[in-house]
């Protein structure tokens, strides 16, 4: 009598969750309208050798709302045949963030980025950071955010069972303790993604040559110089200008034409 | 230092008397002088008594003694000698705590004239004392043949007695030869004998631009006689091949000399040489491409006869005299249907009589493709010969190949690197773009913008939280009767107050069980919310249980009234005056009323 109200509790919240989880999936799968046949006649531009023409295409596309790894990606390769190394590079990324494991994306991304000018040296992290970093460009944000609460609900399950089941208590305790450091660190992993997003967006440099200021302005000391397809942080925004961090620890302003965040 | 370190050793009496006698011996130093002049040493020596001729006596005067500086000795006059060099050294010895000076005085002597010669005494002053050695006696005799007059090198034009000590020299065996022929550089370094160098001298030679240039080893060593000097020869060999028509200098080659005992450090150095490079003469046949000297040539194939895909190697070597290092690469037949390796070339060079001489081998993997009998053109290779001045050509045989079907080779090893192709990146380019699928993705709001999933990890805390609080209610209410008893009287009060007001609806004796029933509701309440037996729940019971709860008296008060009012109307129920319906109210309020107090209560 006991046991099968326990049981019949369990499956209701089990049953409840499983519709909110899967109900997230479908809208976030909402697919676009007869845009698959614009893309290919983009294509057809990119592969008569039209590059500036392909791009304009991509780009009209891309301002009706669509937003698809594939067309990022599309538009990345004809900006690199156009010549526009920043652009192409800025592209990959945007293509990355939604198609995180998409060989051709990271081979493109790569080759793009050995001929970008400017040598900036990589600060060196502990394992924990490159752990979270390497799994965080695995995952999408959304899919980081799924995990991360199918953890959690397989988490309360185990607590369900364990509030219902004393006897198996040891049992439920071995299992839980795997799910929640996964958890820990699937929330480490999504705190790390939004942390970057929002504090300091990433951005590309997309003009050929930028000079870098002390100060939001021309009159101000010029430092260094970069150029097209560096990879930067934008720390801060003012009238007109950004402020860019470099991961070897220099800073500075520049025009915020000159910079596109990702 | 060493007596210090003995002293230590020993009892402070016997240190005391190692120090006097070493005080004694300081004090005899420090007296000696006198005593010391008398020590003074003065001797004559050679290091032959009989000598050629054309060889050098080396006369060394040693003096000795506690001597200050070194006095300057006299040599007497010298018949049938020369002095040709002279050298000083002086050497001090502490023996005793007594200084000594020694000092020798080195004289290279060259007989002028054979026979019995007597070296008389020679003298030195010191402190006005002159000592003198004894005379010596030395015997020339007649030495080799005369220095033969040629080659009369440019340096020692001043040979003979007194010539150079050192000297060098290079010249070449053709000074006007063909383009591509070979001829021979040699230098020559000359060392007076009985010179002694204490450090090897070092070359720097010349670049040897404008041709092909080819060191014969090993050095030549000899002794020549120059004048009337004897000379230790080095001679230093290049075959050289100029590769263009013209007059070219050989600019100087150049010996470093260290310093040694007898000898400053010197800078030694060769005139340029100029060599006069002649066109080759007319008629050179079409094939000839520049080879001169002169040459053989053979071809063969190992195995003679092969399978399909079984490699065989083709040798063609030439040999023969000339600049082998620089032959053009054979001309190699097509054959179709074969599959050819580079050529791997060795050269094996020697060098006779000046002349470079050697092999160059050629050896070609070959691996058949198809059956059949082949035949290989003849190698060949035209040359001018200088010797002959002439142009040549050698040949080689023609060379037949039998290739029979090859069985199935599964067992046999393919032939290194056969079949595959290490993959060549010409260049790299991005990878190409993506089909248009049906239909592409919108935009989409991320999922943490979205309230539906934070409900998502709201939604199993609460399920955590309810089955926590219900599994821990249902336990209480399982073991607890009064708890149970206690909750639910609130509820089956009101339930029984309900029924009691429907009775009202009916008529005669039925309207009249309102009043019990509405007491029946009372009493039960209190016997729930006491967990007692309606049957205990005398008037005393319920006053001591409410005022233990903490129940308002007044509100107790009111229960009697309204107990007594029920009371009366069951037993005399028009006396009761106030009616059934009102009775119920009354009771629906108390029983809420004491709720609300029962349940407030401290516990």
């Amino acid at each position: 009598m006991k046991g099968l109200t326990g049981v019949s509790v369990r499956k209701i919240c089990r049953r409840g969750l499983l519709a909110v989880v899967l109900g997230l999936l479908f809208a976030a799968c909402g697919a676009g309208s007869a845009s698959g046949a614009q893309m290919a006649q983009a294509n057809q531009l990119y592969e008569a050798g039209q590059y500036a023409e392909a791009v304009e295409a991509y780009e009209t596309l891309l301002a009706t709302g669509i937003e698809d790894g594939r067309l990022y990606y599309n538009l990345g390769n004809a900006y690199y045949k156009a010549g526009d190394l920043g652009r192409a590079i800025l592209n990959y990324r945007r293509a990355e963030r939604l198609l995180p494991r998409d060989g051709d994306v990271a081979a493109n991304l790569e080759l793009a980025r050995a001929q970008t000018r400017d040598q900036i040296e990589e600060t060196d992290e502990g394992a924990v950071i490159r752990l979270v970093r390497r799994l965080s460009g695995w995952l999408t944000l959304n899919e980081a955010a799924l995990l991360a609460l199918a953890l959690w609900l397989g988490l309360c399950g185990l607590g369900i069972g364990a509030i219902l089941r004393p006897a198996r208590r040891r049992w439920i305790a071995y299992l839980a303790l795997p799910l929640a450091l996964l958890l820990l660190l699937g929330l480490l992993v999504l705190g790390a993604r939004l942390y970057e997003e929002r504090a300091h967006p990433s951005a590309v440099l997309v003009a050929e040559e930028v000079d870098v200021h002390s100060g939001p302005g021309t009159d101000y000391l010029l430092e260094f110089s970069l150029h097209a397809g560096t990879e930067v942080r934008v720390v801060e925004e003012r009238a007109g200008w950004a402020r860019i961090a470099l991961p070897g620890g220099l800073q500075g302003w520049v025009p915020q034409a000159a910079v596109t965040e990702i | 230092m060493t007596l210090h370190s003995i002293s230590t050793d020993l009892s402070p009496a016997r240190r005391f008397l190692v120090g006097l006698v070493c005080l004694g011996l300081i004090a005899g130093a420090w007296l000696s002088p006198v005593w010391a002049q008398s020590q003074v040493s003065f001797t004559a020596q050679v290091d032959k008594t009989t000598l050629s001729s054309d060889d050098t006596l080396v006369l060394t005067l040693a003096v000795e003694g506690e001597l200050t500086q070194l006095p300057q000795p006299q040599l007497p006059i010298l018949e049938g000698f020369a002095v040709v060099g002279s050298s000083r050294s002086t050497q001090f010895s502490m023996v005793n705590g007594v200084t000594s000076m020694r000092g020798e005085f080195v004289y290279r002597l060259q007989p002028t004239a054979v026979g019995s010669h007597t070296i008389g005494a020679a003298t030195v002053q010191i402190d006005g004392v002159t000592y003198q050695t004894d005379p010596i006696t030395v015997e020339v005799v007649a030495g080799q043949a005369p220095a033969q007059p040629t080659p009369t090198p440019p340096g020692p034009s001043d040979g003979g007695p007194g010539g150079k000590d050192l000297f060098v020299e290079a010249e070449v065996d053709d000074p006007s030869p063909f383009v591509g022929q070979q001829i021979v550089y040699r230098f020559r370094f000359y060392q007076a004998t009985g010179v002694d160098l204490l450090d090897q001298p070092r070359a720097t030679w010349p670049s040897f631009s404008g041709f092909w240039a080819e060191q014969i080893s090993p050095q030549d060593q000899y002794y020549q006689k120059i004048g009337q000097r004897q000379y230790g020869v080095i001679e230093v060999g290049w075959a050289l091949f100029a590769t263009a028509v013209g007059q070219v200098t050989i600019e100087p080659a150049e010996l470093s000399i260290p310093a040694s005992f007898f000898n400053r450090a010197q800078q030694l150095r060769t005139e340029p040489v100029v060599v006069d490079v002649q066109p080759l003469p007319e008629g050179a046949p079409p094939d000839f491409a520049g080879a001169v000297g002169q040459y053989e040539m053979s071809a063969w194939l190992e195995p003679g006869q092969t399978r399909v895909n079984e490699p065989v190697t083709l040798f063609v070597q030439v040999s023969g005299s000339g600049n082998l290092n620089a032959l053009p690469e054979p001309d190699w037949p097509e054959l179709p249907g074969w599959r050819a390796y580079d050529p791997q070339v060795t050269t094996d060079l020697r060098q006779m009589d000046g002349l470079i001489q050697g092999e160059r081998l050629y050896e070609r993997l070959l691996v058949p493709r198809e059956a059949g009998d082949y035949d290989l053109a003849p190698f060949s290779l035209s040359y001018y010969d200088p010797v002959a001045g002439a142009y040549r050509r050698a040949e080689t045989e023609p060379l037949t190949v039998r290739v029979e079907p090859g069985e199935a080779s599964a067992d046999l090893p393919p032939p290194a690197g056969d079949g595959k192709e290490d993959v060549t990146l010409l260049a790299s380019d991005i990878r190409h773009i993506k089909l248009a699928p049906p239909a592409l993705a919108t935009r989409r709001r991320s999922l943490l913008g979205q309230p539906l999933y934070w409900l998502g990890w709201l939604a199993p805390l609460l399920a955590v939280v309810g089955t926590w609080v219900w599994k821990r209610r249902r336990a209480r209410l399982r073991g607890d009767v009064a708890y149970a008893r206690a909750r639910r009287a609130h509820r089956l009060a009101r339930k029984r107050l309900t029924q009691a007001r429907r009775l009202l609806d009916r008529s005669g004796n039925e309207r009249e069980a309102v009043y019990g029933a509405t007491s029946q509701a009372l009493i039960g309440y209190l016997g729930d919310k006491f967990n007692l037996a309606p049957a205990g729940l005398t008037r005393d019971a319920i006053r001591q249980n409410l005022s233990q709860a903490g129940v308002d008296p007044a509100l107790t008060a009111r229960l009697f009234d309204c107990l007594d009012w029920a009371d009366s109307g069951r037993f005399a129920p028009v006396a009761a005056g106030r009616g059934a319906s009102a009775l119920v109210d009354e009771a629906e309020g108390l029983v809420a009323d004491l709720e609300n107090q029962l349940r407030n209560r401290p516990k």
